[in-house]
């Protein structure tokens, strides 16, 4: 129980730390360019191998 | 989508090389590949929950529609967060569609966890990662509105309020062009659009022209928007090359009035602003501040 909690603040963690970045991210001249910046390039990459991972089964409980 | 480009070097395109000089000024879209891409995870999952038992598919289904209803809303959000970006003068979006995206994409995660026995501590984790990748790939919308300083309030709402129906015009225009299916055309009115774009900037900049600018941005624009609907549906029809010589030339006169017409509304912001300065001049030199 302890470990799922942590788990998940860390998470949480993550979701809010993503969420400044991208804040200020977004006042750039790039992201109003349109264009990617290398850390968002990343981000989306991830972003479409987690998916695809789970919907495949790749990515199991272990 | 992919079109066959018709420009100047074309082949197709070097006969009226000379008449339309203005060269189109390229436009990148707003979601492009990557938000697309994001509706194959959806397809594959819907596709693969079949032969796991009842709960698997049931579990897998709601997560392939989650997944495809975050992408769409995450397309629009790129696509309203575009618009904002392009306009001086705009409201945030009334509904913030890509931070919806990215709780959607993070629930579709969760369910698609469970479908694959994952467990409700993985599955969560999974979900809060997608999330917080889908926030930090695609940022979150404008929580603002975008206003110029020094500038009245509710002047900048009439403004606004004219754009949104100028834009409304120019969609409507774009749309029933596209029903021709020729890209020369197509390539045709969305320059005219940008020099009608360029009103739209100059009016947001300074809404004291909205008055001298009401009439191009709301009669002249809907008559285009009908005589484009009207010879979209002609030209469809039997591609009668009297109908499009016709309509390019009247594209061209109300090009050339749109950019006239700019042109002098910027010319009187030049000389608000000299006459501005010289009565700022003329106030300090009465208080004894010499400039020279």
């Amino acid at each position: 129980m302890i470990r799922f909690v942590t788990l998940l603040l860390l998470a949480a963690v993550i979701v809010a730390v993503a969420a400044l970045a991208v804040t200020v991210w977004a006042s750039g001249d790039s992201a109003r360019s349109g264009r990617l910046s290398g850390v968002q390039k990343v981000a989306y990459v991830c972003l479409f191998f987690l998916m695809s991972g789970v919907a495949v089964g790749w990515l199991g409980a272990d | 989508m992919a079109r066959k480009f018709g420009g100047t070097y074309s082949p197709d395109g070097k006969r009226d090389a000379g008449r339309d000089p203005t060269p189109l000024h390229a436009t990148v879209s707003p979601t492009g590949a990557r938000s697309n891409l994001l509706f194959v995870p959806g397809a594959l999952l819907a596709f693969l929950s079949f032969g796991g038992g009842p709960e698997a598919l049931a579990l897998g289904l709601a997560g392939a529609g989650t997944w495809t209803l975050g992408a769409w809303l995450t397309r629009e959000g790129l696509k309203a967060e575009a618009a904002y970006n392009a306009r001086k003068v705009a409201r945030r979006p009334a509904l913030p569609r890509k931070m919806l995206g990215a709780a959607l994409i993070g629930g579709g995660t969760v369910l698609a966890s469970l479908s694959n026995d994952v467990g409700l501590t993985g599955s969560a984790l999974y979900g809060l990662i997608a999330a917080a990748l889908h926030l930090t790939a695609f940022g979150i919308d404008p929580l603002k509105n975008k206003s110029l300083q020094g500038v009245d309030e509710f002047q900048q709402d009439r403004v606004a309020r004219v754009v949104d129906e100028a834009e409304a015009h120019l969609d409507a225009m774009m749309g029933a062009i596209r029903r021709a299916r020729d890209p020369r055309l197509e390539a045709r009115v969305e320059r005219f659009q940008q020099s009608v774009r360029q009103m739209l900037r100059t009016v947001e900049e300074d809404p004291r022209d909205l008055t001298a600018s009401r009439r191009y941005l709301g009669v002249y624009l809907m008559g285009a928007r009908d005589a484009t609907i009207k010879f979209a549906d002609i030209y469809a029809r039997d591609r009668d090359a009297g109908a499009k010589s016709d309509y390019l030339m009247l594209l061209t006169d109300l090009e050339e009035n749109y950019v006239a017409k700019t042109r002098k509304l910027l010319e009187d912001s030049n000389t608000d602003l000299t006459v501005e300065i010289d009565v700022l001049r003329d106030r300090l030199q009465r208080e004894g501040v010499r400039l020279d």
